[in-house]
């Protein structure tokens, strides 16, 4: 149940990220300050859409954290790009030859940070494609 | 202070830029004796009244880049309208039919974070800060030109304003 109050704050989590991507200076290329611009409005309005559905009010909050996450990071870090992330240690990557056990998929979800949650791995079909991350 | 030494030193001066050919130097003795000034020159006055209204025209519109027109609830309209146009999540087909009476979740189909962008979009435009709990307020078109009327107390008729030039035509703008 979406209440008005977590509805209000994701609309100003929107809302500051749609202002920040109107005056975006990039600070390590100044001429890419276009196309990172670019990439805030595309990258927000994406990741909101995609998960405008989310129900359940712990997912929520996770998700608003993920956003005011990114904000911050962005904001600090002059990139808006998110650090990526290795597979935790002593873990394999995911492939069609292997089962993966449950504990396996509670460890990487346990370790993957807060700022990359609306973001999948997919498994691989081949062993010569590389899993991609949308 | 700049616009009456323009307009003065134009009179006095003479029109040094207009290349007079020969034909047409014999064809100004034949206006009417009122070109002829105190020291015999021939003072083209149809070129100098142009060049005067030229000059007065170009010092009318800085004037008027010092202070915008006042607005009017119809240029509203026709900024929000516009702004609405622009958004290019609007499907093609819906683009020039909105009226003031076009919901934006009903009829264009846009949702709640749609709503937002073109909200910011319309504070960029008018240039203040709309509060989220008035967000409820602005589904239609017409409600947000009603409420940005209300909030920039804007009237029909312009006020006018006061000015120390003797000129009407330059009362737009103050020195």
């Amino acid at each position: 149940m979406t209440n008005n109050l977590t509805r209000s704050r994701v609309l100003q989590l929107y809302k500051r990220l749609i202002k920040l991507s109107h005056t975006w200076q990039a600070v390590d290329h100044p001429a890419k300050t276009a196309e990172e611009r670019l990439y805030i409005r595309n990258e927000t309005r994406s990741l909101f859409r995609k998960n405008k559905h989310v129900e359940n009010a712990n997912e929520l909050e996770e998700h608003i954290r993920e956003g005011e996450a990114r904000v911050e990071l962005a904001c600090h870090y002059k990139n808006p790009y998110p650090r990526l992330v290795n597979l935790p240690t002593y873990s394999l990557p995911p492939s069609h030859n292997r089962i993966r056990y449950k504990s396996e998929y509670e460890v990487e979800d346990m370790s993957r940070p807060i700022y990359l949650k609306s973001y999948e791995i997919k498994e691989e079909t081949s062993d010569n494609e590389e899993p991609s991350k949308t | 202070m700049l616009k009456t030494i323009l307009r003065h030193g134009c009179r006095l001066r003479s029109v040094v830029n207009m290349r007079l050919s020969a034909p047409l130097c014999n064809n100004i003795h034949t206006l009417t004796p009122s070109n002829v000034q105190a020291n015999g020159q021939i003072w083209p006055h149809v070129f100098v009244s142009r060049r005067t209204r030229m000059l007065d025209q170009f010092v009318k519109d800085a004037g008027q880049m010092r202070t915008p027109p006042p607005l009017t609830p119809r240029d509203i309209e026709s900024r929000v309208l516009r702004i609405c146009n622009e958004y290019d999540k609007i499907q093609e087909a819906n683009k020039n039919k909105i009226t003031l009476e076009t919901h934006f979740m009903n009829d264009l189909g846009l949702d709640s974070l749609d709503h937002v962008e073109i909200i910011v979009a319309l504070e960029n435009e008018f240039g203040f800060e709309i509060p989220d709990a008035d967000y409820d307020k602005l589904y239609t078109v017409g409600n947000v030109v009603d409420y940005l009327i209300k909030k920039m107390n804007v009237t029909d008729r312009p006020k006018t304003t006061v000015s120390s030039a003797p000129d009407p035509r330059y009362d737009d703008h103050h020195h």
